[in-house]
């Protein structure tokens, strides 16, 4: 009842707004994953993107909460219909399907995707590199294992899809460039083995905590996740590994990936590669109002803002948001950045100070991002960059 | 290193799959067959946080148990009672719980897709030699031995098997055969709750839109391959369970994945279940009446 309540707020909403419209700068319309705000991820993360167009770009924003995917098709279609909108952002690749029927039913109505792909001209599809950022805490990673005594990082990984294939590059690639800089810096001839699997699932956590134990149990310090719901055993085995030595924060830690996801699992979580999903949205406003909007796949880079590593400041703005939103209680929250800082704090200086060299060479383009989107390029990389 | 993270993920697959086998083997055994299983794990992982966390992680369990135990009843009243279809009872079992847990998860904690548990709401493991194990892996044990003792040396145990091969022979003893199938029915659910709360608040300490990830299926191979004796359904939980987490471990080996490709060795689980099932079976007879319903002359 609730959901439904404020889904029909969110329709009397726009059609208020169609009798004002006419006297807005430009119109942005955002239609959210199921979940709604509050999820402390791509939904936030959107509607953060949303506020900031309001208070730069002085557009007028309409927000639509699904209760569930069957409300996809009538929303957007809503949404649609009442001609008002100078892009309509859907957020999240399971809204795709019902995107793509709508975008069809009304050719002259801009939309944007985030993190899915829709194969019309009214369709920005907007996709992150998510290679520059995994490199990034790739960096991260190999120098916390190393200045913990360490010589082993893990990742573990869903179904091996190419996208996937594009993480597990960008990561080995962070770790062999770290590893460099390392040795370079101390003039020692370190090495980092880098331990990976795909798991053949993205929804078994069971999966990702036996794959995550094993990692550890060969000595992986790090431990990057890259699996939706399966990378969360990733979360648990890291947690209870370190919980079992006694330990109320990391070493071992686990990455989180698209979301600051950090809050999961408070201490144990040393940073997140994050989508930059608040800028996608903006970008997709942007460019509908000064013109420059094309349909097709747009990838933001690392230096365009598409891809970042978490910060403290990103957690607590997501979980000031989901205390608004009424799903975190105040004290739910100052748990968790407690966790979230102390973690950080057990991260090595020297990890977080090659995170942001290697985040400005990526962004001055003197370091390339290797990119593999098949096995066999996959596999070159690997040998290339292992330092084995 | 590997062989001691191999046993114990092997020892942890196993619990889910033998417990929630043990319940269904009794339940078949006196005529009732449900394949909702894996609905039944899904919504009792579910409750079974929302008890843990209003009262810890034992209530936890129990919650999970009583839910499941609900739902068993639910689908023994169908399938028992009213004479329905069994197999079409599991299945609506298994689609209502994805729609519930969802949605649930959204409701409850505001969140899309998971909410993780908090340390203080999970179950603690024991401290072995081998390393932290949960002590749901005796209740696993124990729950298997109460079980084969109820089934082989009890008068209950007696009765049961009699409404499973003949009812109507059972009927005319005076067995209440209505009665010790919905017991059966009951005593599934139970315990498949019991091993959904232990996905959700002891092993995982997560719940998704999908924890059991067809575990609920993995179990009614299990039941298959036990040929209805709780005994051998440990033995299949940990053969099934053993595979399962050696197709992970070795391909998180460099060593291993040099000499055989990962995708071949993650293969193995399905290859074995398909082995287990087809060839160890054999010609193993199931009880003449199970999964019928039985209509009194």
């Amino acid at each position: 009842m609730r959901k439904a309540s404020i889904l029909l707020a969110a329709l009397l909403v726009s059609l208020l707004a169609v009798s004002v419209g006419a006297l807005a700068q430009g119109s942005l319309a955002i239609v959210y994953d199921v979940g709604g705000r509050g999820d402390l991820s791509f939904n936030d993360m959107a509607a953060l993107g949303g506020e900031r167009a309001v208070r730069e770009l002085g557009v007028r924003l309409t927000e639509v909460e699904s209760a569930s995917t069957a409300d996809f098709l009538p929303n957007l279609r809503a949404l649609a219909r009442s001609r008002q909108h100078d892009v309509i952002v859907g957020v999240g690749f399971l809204i795709q399907d019902a995107m793509a029927q709508v975008a069809e039913e009304f050719p002259n109505q801009k939309f944007a995707l985030i993190d899915g792909f829709v194969d019309a001209p009214n369709v920005m599809s907007i996709s992150f590199a998510d290679h520059e950022g995994s490199a990034l805490v790739g960096a991260l990673a190999a120098i916390t294992a190393l200045e913990n005594g360490g010589d082993t990082v893990g990742i573990v990984l869903g179904i091996e899809i190419p996208i996937l294939l594009r993480f597990e590059v960008g990561y080995r690639a962070g770790v062999r460039w770290a590893v460099d800089r390392y040795n370079e810096i101390h003039g020692t001839n370190k090495q980092v083995r880098v331990l990976y699997t795909y798991t053949g699932a993205f929804d078994d956590p069971a999966r990702g905590k036996t794959a995550a134990e094993a990692m550890l149990g060969q000595g992986a310090t790090v431990v990057y996740q890259v699996a939706g719901g399966t990378g969360l055993g990733v979360f648990e085995a890291v947690e209870s590994a370190a919980r079992g030595q006694g330990k109320v924060v990391g070493p071992p830690f686990a990455i989180g990936v698209d979301s600051a996801q950090d809050y999961i699992s408070p201490g144990f979580i040393a940073v997140s590669m994050v989508k930059r999903v608040d800028n996608g949205v903006f970008e997709a406003i942007k460019r509908a109002l000064d013109g420059t909007f094309q349909g097709g796949a747009v990838t933001l880079k690392l230096a365009e803002g598409g891809v970042a590593a978490s910060s403290v400041e990103m957690v607590e703005l997501f979980f000031d948001e989901a205390v608004a939103a009424g799903a975190k209680t105040p004290e739910e929250k100052a748990v968790a950045m407690a966790g979230v800082r102390a973690a950080r704090e057990a991260v090595p200086q020297l990890a977080w100070d090659l995170l942001n060299e290697l985040d400005s060479l990526i962004r001055s383009g003197e370091y390339v991002v290797p990119e593999a989107l098949d096995r066999d390029t996959a596999e070159y990389w690997r040998s290339v960059l292992s330092t084995y | 290193m590997l062989v001691q993270s191999l046993i114990l993920a092997a020892i942890h697959a196993m619990v889910p799959l033998t417990v929630t086998a043990t319940g269904e083997i009794l339940s078949e055994r006196a005529g009732v067959v449900n394949i909702g299983l894996e609905g039944i794990l899904l919504i009792s992982a579910f409750t079974a946080v929302i008890g843990a966390e209003a009262g810890g992680p034992l209530a936890g369990l129990m919650v999970g148990l009583l839910t499941g135990a609900l739902l068993g009843l639910i689908h023994g009243i169908i399938a028992v009672y009213f004479r329905g279809d069994q197999t079409v009872s599991g299945v609506g079992l298994n689609i209502l719980a994805l729609g519930v847990v969802a949605i649930g998860i959204v409701d409850r904690w505001g969140a899309a897709g998971f909410h993780r548990v908090d340390r203080a709401f999970r179950v603690q493991p024991l401290s072995t030699p081998l390393g932290a194990m949960s002590p749901m892996v005796i209740v696993t044990i124990l729950l298997a031995a109460l079980t084969w003792y109820l089934l082989q040396h009890t008068n209950l145990g007696l009765k049961i098997q009699a409404c499973g091969e003949n009812p109507a022979a059972a009927d005319a003893a005076g067995v209440r055969v209505e009665r010790v199938r919905m017991f059966g029915a009951i005593y599934a659910g139970a315990l498949t709750g019991l091993a959904g709360a232990y996905l959700s608040v002891d092993w995982l300490a997560t719940i998704t839109e999908n924890l059991p990830a067809g575990r609920g299926f993995i179990a009614l191979a299990t039941v298959v391959f036990s040929r209805l004796n709780p005994w051998l359904a440990v033995v299949g939980g940990l053969i099934f369970g053993f595979f399962d987490a050696l197709g992970l471990i070795a391909s998180t080996s460099q060593e291993l994945t040099r000499i055989i490709p990962y995708q071949f060795i993650q293969m193995m689980p399905y290859v074995v279940t398909l082995l287990v099932v087809a060839g160890v079976i054999g010609r193993f007879r199931s009880p003449s009446a199970s999964g019928q319903a039985y209509r009194r002359e």
